[in-house]
């Protein structure tokens, strides 16, 4: 009977193997490089420059509309924001002093954020910050479009309360703008196109009441009975797009 | 005792013969077999967005031979299963080989585009195909399993499926595969991998 067990096993075994169906494979495997890429276009004149040789603009200040277009085109989650900045010639964190002018009375120290910007289209982030605004009257300063500057010349990045053209502090597609490009878009307005409009108001006498500190409320207008010191003076506003981080 | 084992011998016999009879075909066979490896590197965003084609990134050659007896229902189908390695990948990703950080989601099965020719456009999937699940192990038919129905080589139809080889019938039983990804700007950056295992069987 065992030999018949046996007998029995083998038998059902080749019946098995025989009933193997006809079958062939070849494997084609595609590996896909996906390289980060972050590009930002800019068109803006090499110098934009403000020249103060009437009351009136000391008074009302000058605004430069659409002076820069910023284009950003990005396959990573992005945060772009815009820094003042300078050689630190005159002090650190100042505009640089190149000229001075009669018989250089007054303040040469200059604060970077005297500058205002204002962007055409909102911050993507809702939560955030940013400098969509429009400039405020000059009778009632408020540092809602001054230029972002950490102070002390440093090139730290706003933090989540501090003005960011596009996305915010911190990590997380909450936080920052999904990867695309201007290319792609269609319509009037785009979270990848940016136009940029400055303006400066001096104020008469010249205290810059539009400086602000980058939390946005401490002012950093020169003191009241001084006055800025005649001259020419530069600085640069340098925009960084960084993946979100 | 010795009539009843005799009787089980017979019967098992029996058995046996009529499941050796159940292949139809006696060669079923991919030329060549070998794997094959396709780098598709994106550095630049015109293939970010218009994507990149590869035109025969591969060739499936097939060879089905009849039994020494000819069997009149030896017949084959042919398929892409699309494979991310399983384990804990996600399974309607591609699997991740390197991540160059990011916040986004990985690139997705769906993604890659499939097109099989030959010159008798003999697959029923000779324009761009995608996964239709999206999901690891879905399948792309290029030629279907219409078990008993057997169309000859040298017909040049929809679906030639009788034995023959790419030697006689170039036209039928040879495969061009065309990949197309085309991942616009949604996805983290990194380096992944899908492997995609065309499937030959013989009909049942």
């Amino acid at each position: 009977m065992k030999k018949l067990s046996f007998l029995c096993g083998a038998f059902l075994l080749l019946g098995a193997s025989a009933n193997a169906q006809l079958i062939d494979e070849k494997d084609v495997t595609v590996t896909m490089d996906l390289q980060p890429i972050l590009q930002l276009d800019m068109s803006t004149p090499d110098q934009i420059e403000f020249t103060f040789d009437e009351i009136s603009e000391y008074y009302a200040g000058i605004t430069k509309y659409g002076a820069t277009q910023l284009r950003v085109s990005s396959t990573v989650n992005w945060d772009l924001y815009a820094i003042g900045r300078s050689n630190g010639a005159t002090a650190a964190g100042m505009w640089d002093q190149q000229v001075v002018y009669g018989n250089g009375t007054g303040i040469s120290q200059l604060p970077l954020s005297l500058i205002e910007l204002r962007q055409s289209q909102a911050n993507p982030v809702a939560a955030a910050v940013d400098y969509f605004s429009a400039f405020p009257p000059v009778g009632t300063p408020v540092g809602t479009n001054s230029l972002y500057n950490p102070g002390g010349g440093l090139a730290t990045p706003p933090a989540a309360t501090e003005n960011y053209i596009a996305g915010q502090a911190g990590v997380g597609a909450a936080l920052s703008v999904p990867g695309g490009s201007y290319l792609g878009q269609t319509g009037i307005s785009s979270n990848y196109f940016y136009v940029i409009d400055y303006r400066i108001v001096p104020g008469l006498p010249a205290i810059f009441p539009m400086a602000f500190a980058a939390d946005g409320t401490t002012s950093e207008a020169l003191a009241a009975g001084t006055h800025a010191q005649p001259g020419v003076y530069t600085m640069y506003v340098q925009y960084i797009l960084l993946e979100d981080q | 005792m010795k009539t009843l084992q005799n009787i089980f011998v017979i019967i098992l016999l029996f058995v046996f013969n009529s499941l050796k009879a159940q292949p139809y075909c006696g060669l079923v066979e991919l030329v060549p077999n070998t794997s094959i490896n396709q780098l598709l590197t994106f550095n630049d965003f015109s293939d970010y967005l218009g994507g990149i084609t590869v035109n025969s990134a591969a060739k499936i050659r097939v060879r089905v031979q009849d039994l020494a007896i000819p069997d009149p229902l030896c017949s084959w189908n042919l398929s892409i299963i699309a494979d991310n390695g399983g384990g804990g990948v996600p399974v309607t990703e591609w699997e991740e080989l390197l991540s160059y950080g990011g916040s986004a989601t990985n690139p997705l099965i769906a993604l890659i585009k499939i097109r099989v020719r030959n010159s008798c456009a003999t697959s029923i999937n000779d324009n761009w195909q995608t996964f239709p699940l999206g999901v690891n192990t879905d399948k792309i038919v290029i030629i279907q399993n219409i078990f008993p129905i057997v169309n000859n080589a040298g017909s040049c139809v929809d679906n030639v499926n009788g034995p023959g080889d790419y030697l006689t019938n170039y036209d039928e039983y040879n495969f061009d595969i065309d990949i197309r990804v085309q991942p616009a700007l949604n996805y983290n950056p990194g380096l992944y991998q899908l492997n995609l295992r065309f499937h030959l069987e013989e009909n049942q």
